[in-house]
């Protein structure tokens, strides 16, 4: 703690000549140890300060080489990963396969982990040289790529040898991405420093970037139009008119942040009617939810994904469009002549916009004999009995769908699923055939046929995809992309 | 001199050793309290704490991690063996010790809470003497109307009200924060308006002054009515005294009978009031923290509550409890020092 | 009590009964008053300002619309309801349970004193909140459970003087003679004892009345207070919250009918004690 704090010292003596700086305001929280986080922001800020192997660029679809130079797959279950030969840690010491390895250990043993899930399918690791590592997975995983480069936050061996978890990670930051971590103060900020001597450190981006947890979009927005904040994520929709009214901010827009959508969990009465389940699709008034609630910041839904993400099609079949007349008749042939009365669940505050449109949801259902009487539990107990399959009829948002892979698998896979109870053998042979296709177009064609299945068997009504807006100070240039992590890199100064 | 006060002291030290050990069993017991609340409430902290990609296994494995795959019995006896040596353990959110995680966030709640008091004593007690030494005159009446003004105004939505009006339209203070972002944040001893004052550092100071200002007010306007009804009351009813009487009879000026006799006695009243509501500030900052985002213990209680973090959530939990009933004894002994008629028992 | 004072404590009991009845009637009479269905959406009409201000302004939406387009006006006559049923619930309901254990506890002394005021300092160490929060988690969302959150904790004030009072009254000529003669403790108890707690507990009554109104906007505030289905003036307030800079009307009426019910109450319960209290 005395090295932070002589550092910032340090950084706040030489902030005299002209230091640029960035001051994200962020929904996220930091703790020292990186792999006791599992969100978005964690993984961006642990790549660009202590680094990783590749990442995944929103903006391009790509993955991106960072430390790993190239990587092929030689069989369907090997990777093989190939190194920069000109990457030092801060104390110069040569950044090699064995920190890989290391790092893939911490990342499934430390006492603290919270990310076993991404490297659960690794079957064994090993550093070939000093500059290979090679990696082999328990069964054929067409996106494993994305977990072993965008996923795993590289550390340096030798530091934990000498320190240990604790005082390696709060007292010896060690890094090789283009910035090191000056100043953390547990869920509130986070000041990083631009590593001058990082190979992927650049000239353009901000010397400072300062992360300060700021929990209420009000407060970011109003932080932003004082000029004390140059980065608001995440605003709400109704808000971007005042920053479009300020002349020292504007609003910038990004792909997609999370995917909406009611489930409809079929084992219980009465979702286990396939004819209701495609009524409340044709019940809810996307385009005009989207228009009034959510200022038209979303993109529609007519499939579990939307434009931008892996595997889109827009020729999906079947689509539903809104159509009260057709939904009523589907009600009444379900066998509901007098309407039926159900619950939906709503979260509140969790997700865009959520609890006005499930409120504005539950109107377009009673109007169609659907009976809908809202509930908003608690988050806590709302997740709980989503997870456990206790709730038929609920709203939620899945978020980093990049591949729709495993979200398909996580909701509606059998013995996968316990949030939709949802079983359909036909859905998944479909599934296992998909993660087994190598071949992109190939693998894109079965996606597609499991989409359409469950477009038509509608165990869920996909809703649309809300846009991640952001608040961007006029002195800089930044486009937010689908995760609230902001790399110092793209960031760059207007003059 | 001093010597007479320390002697004058003596019995109360004793007093507030044996009273404040008194106090350990309730402490204990509210512990247990929570700890089976907190479980019994439905929520899991494993599946709150996992990202949203996680699979049931993934769950499972941290629940092990975490220790919930336990006894209750086991898990409650390892917990009580560990708070015994002062260990709270680890919080399930930020993966660090609980005692350093509220440490960070106490000062600012008690900052808060502190000021928040003394605009109210500041506005409260100056109000309820003007109004009791001029029982049902024009400055009475209006006195009594701001006082019903401020007990009746929901808190934290005047706080919103405020955020709008004098921080959105008027821009003349800041909605939200501690102090400005960028400025120096070393803590020395979390509290804000010290650490500057000790670092010499005066934007600093006046940024957090600017800060503190609509949450302090915010919360303390509640208790401003409070404390000027009763102040109100108590000088009307010393005013009535026989001794108050003599003093006046005996040709002391009006003002000297005020502050003499009439504040020494009403003051008791004051201290507890005012001990009183410290402590409900304490927890009711939970929803001003959340309207102006302070980052106190308020608003790491709510976040603890709505994220299952038992530890966080059971380590508040205590602090609270004792600081209330440490409150509560410093009150009741206060009242002895003020007033040595009243003796303890 | 001086001979001036009269007018004024009559002054403000009529004030605050006034209030405190308009906001009964208008709870009683919300469906002829209110000028639309307070559920009834348009999302074409949504955020729209109050009359008075403004071009956007929809006739007929008096105090303006919310986020889904619903008349604020009509949900502020229906939300009335909401807060009658919880203060009077919750007055009655605390002051049952606080009144009965406080007595049963200043009566007989002993260990079911100790033991009650036990239970009272351990309920009272609580974080006003937590209590309630953790019982609407555990129990779930619906106006029952929200009275049995803010009365787990509003029992004790009625607790604590009831008990003092019966301390008291214990040792007094009346309830002596009454023992003597052979009363059992229900019968001096119900008799004697109670109607002369029931001064003290009206004044702590109203208290009571104005801190549910206040805590029902504040659980409302964290997303715990009476089902969305219920239009609530905490419940509006929590929803207006997040468009206060862009549609202040939404938080700005609800919080005033909060403050002026609560004003009401407070003035009458003042009003009630000046006159109940021979000494002022």
């Amino acid at each position: 703690m005395r090295q932070v704090a002589f550092l910032v010292a340090l950084l706040l003596a030489t902030a005299a000549h002209a230091q640029t700086r960035v001051v994200v305001g962020s929904t996220g929280y930091f703790t020292p140890n990186v792999y006791a986080q599992s969100d978005a922001e964690g993984y961006v800020n642990g790549c660009q300060t202590y680094g990783c192997m590749g990442y995944y660029d929103y903006h391009t679809g790509e993955l991106v080489p960072m430390l790993a130079t190239s990587w092929e797959s030689t069989d369907p279950v090997t990777w093989v990963f190939h190194l920069r030969h000109d990457v030092t840690w801060q104390d110069g010491t040569p950044v090699t396969a064995d920190d890989v390895v290391h790092s893939h250990w911490r990342q499934m043993n430390d006492k603290l982990t919270r990310q076993v899930s991404n490297g659960k399918d690794v079957k064994t690791i090993e550093a070939v040289d000093p500059h290979t590592v090679r990696i082999t997975t328990n069964e054929p995983i067409a996106p494993f790529l994305f977990a072993a480069l965008d996923r795993l936050t590289i550390q340096s061996k030798h530091v934990y040898d000498q320190y240990g978890a604790d005082l390696a990670d709060r007292e010896h930051p060690v890094g090789f991405g283009p910035y090191r971590i000056a100043q953390l103060v547990t869920g509130q900020r986070m000041v990083l420093e631009k590593n001058q001597a990082s190979p992927f450190a650049i000239p353009t981006s901000p010397d400072q970037l300062i992360f300060q947890v700021m929990k209420e979009p009000e407060q970011r927005v109003t932080a932003l139009l004082n000029g004390e904040i140059q980065i608001a994520l995440y605003v709400p929709p109704h808000m971007i008119e005042r920053i479009k009214a300020s002349s020292t901010a504007h609003v910038a827009l990004g792909t997609g942040i999370e995917n909406n959508f009611l489930i409809m969990n079929p084992s219980i009465k009465p979702w286990d009617n396939k004819k209701l389940r495609q009524a409340v699709n044709h019940a809810i008034d996307k385009d005009a939810i989207i228009d009034s609630i959510l200022d038209g910041l979303a993109d529609r839904l007519d499939g579990p994904i939307g434009p931008g993400q892996y595997g889109y099609d827009p020729n999906l079949t079947p689509k539903y469009s809104y159509d009260p007349a057709r939904a009523k008749a589907l009600v009444k042939e379900a066998g509901f002549p007098d309407g039926v009365a159900v619950e939906l669940y709503s979260t509140v505050n969790r997700y865009t916009d959520d609890k006005q449109t499930s409120e504005a949801i539950a109107a377009m259902l009673r109007a169609v004999g659907i009976k809908a009487t809202l509930k908003t539990p608690e988050w806590a107990k709302y997740s709980a009995d989503a997870e456990a399959g206790r709730i038929g009829f609920y709203y939620l948002g899945r978020g980093s769908v990049i591949d729709p892979s495993p979200f398909l698998s996580q909701y509606f896979e059998t013995g996968v699923t316990t949030r939709t109870m949802y079983s359909n053998p036909e859905l998944d042979k479909l599934l296992v055939q998909e993660r087994a296709t190598m071949q992109p177009e190939q693998r894109k064609i079965v996606l597609g046929r499991a989409m359409s299945l469950l477009n038509d068997d509608a165990p869920a009504a996909f809703l649309w995809r809300m846009r991640l807006i952001a608040g961007i100070a006029n002195s800089i240039d930044f486009t937010p992309a689908g995760t609230v992590g902001v790399r110092g890199n793209d960031i760059t100064f207007k003059h | 001199m001093r010597a007479a006060a320390i002697s004058l002291l003596r019995p109360f030290a004793g007093q507030f050793a044996r009273r404040a050990l008194g106090v350990l069993p309730v402490v204990a017991l509210v512990a247990l309290l929570v700890f089976l609340l907190i479980h019994a409430v439905p929520g899991d902290p494993a599946e709150l704490l996992s990202p949203e990609d996680a699979t049931k296994a993934d769950i499972e494995r941290l629940r092990v991690q975490l220790g919930l795959d336990q006894s209750l019995a086991m898990q409650f006896w390892l917990f009580m063996r560990h708070a015994l040596t002062g260990d709270f353990g680890l919080s399930f959110k930020y993966g660090e010790p609980v005692g350093g995680v509220i440490a960070s966030h106490l000062p600012a709640t008690l900052e808060l809470a502190l000021a928040a008091s003394l605009i109210a004593v500041a506005i409260g007690v100056p109000l309820g003497i003007w109004a009791g030494s001029r029982p049902n005159s024009w400055l009475d009446n209006l006195a009594s109307m701001v006082g019903f003004f401020g007990i009746s105004v929901p808190g934290f939505w005047m706080g919103i009200m405020l955020i709008l009006v004098v921080a959105g339209s008027l821009h003349w203070l800041p909605s939200s924060g501690r102090t400005e972002i960028g400025l120096d944040a070393r803590a020395i001893t979390g509290f804000l308006l010290l650490d500057t004052l000790l670092r010499g550092d005066a934007a600093g100071f006046a940024s957090t002054l600017r800060h503190l200002a609509l949450p302090a007010l915010t919360l303390g306007i509640n208790m401003v009515g409070i404390i000027m009804r009763v102040t109100r009351s108590a000088v009307i009813e010393t005013m009535h005294e026989d001794y108050v009487r003599t003093a006046r009879a005996t040709g002391q000026t009006e003002r000297r009978v005020l502050w003499r006799h009439v504040l020494r006695n009403a003051l008791v009243v004051i201290v507890t009031v005012v001990g009183l509501e410290l402590g409900t500030l304490l927890s009711g900052s939970i929803i001003v923290e959340t309207v102006f985002v302070w980052p106190g213990t308020g608003s790491l209680l709510i976040e603890a509550l709505q994220g299952r973090d038992y530890p966080l959530l059971i380590g508040l939990v205590m602090v609270y409890t004792v600081l209330f009933v440490l409150l509560n004894l410093v009150i009741d002994l206060s009242y002895a020092l003020i007033d040595p008629r009243i003796r303890l028992d | 009590m001086t001979e001036r004072a009269f007018p004024k404590i009559r002054l403000k009991l009529a004030l605050g009964l006034a209030i405190v009845l308009a906001v009964l009637a208008v709870s009683l009479a919300a469906g002829w008053l209110a000028p639309f269905d307070p559920d009834e959406q348009s999302l074409r009409l949504a955020l729209r300002p109050p009359i008075w201000s403004g071009a956007r302004a929809v006739a007929g939406h008096v105090l303006g619309t919310d986020q889904l387009g619903r008349d604020i006006l009509s949900r502020i006559l229906y939300g009335a309801r909401v807060s009658v049923v919880i203060a009077a619930a919750v007055m009655l309901a605390s002051g049952l349970i606080g009144v009965l254990l406080g007595t049963i506890s200043g009566f007989f002394g002993g260990w079911v004193d100790y033991t009650l005021q036990k239970l009272v300092e351990v309920v009272w160490a609580f974080p006003p909140l937590l209590l309630a929060i953790a019982i609407l988690a555990f129990l779930g969302q619906g106006l029952p459970i929200l009275i049995l959150a803010l009365v787990s904790q509003r029992w004790i004030p009625y607790c604590r003087v009831a008990r003092a009072q019966a301390l008291s009254l214990r040792s007094r000529d009346f309830v002596v003679a009454a023992q003597a003669i052979g009363a059992t403790p229900w019968r001096v108890i119900s008799r004697h004892v109670i109607p002369n707690l029931l001064q003290g507990a009206l004044v702590i009554g109203t208290f009571t009345m104005a801190t549910a109104i206040l805590s029902e906007a504040s659980l409302s505030f964290l997303g715990l207070g009476v089902p969305p289905e219920i239009p609530s003036w905490g419940g509006m307030l929590a929803d207006g919250r997040a468009y206060i800079s862009t549609a202040w009307w939404l938080a700005l009426f609800p919080g005033l009918a909060i403050f002026a019910t609560v004003f009401g109450i407070n003035l009458l319960g003042d009003g009630l004690r000046d006159l109940l209290d021979p000494r002022r």
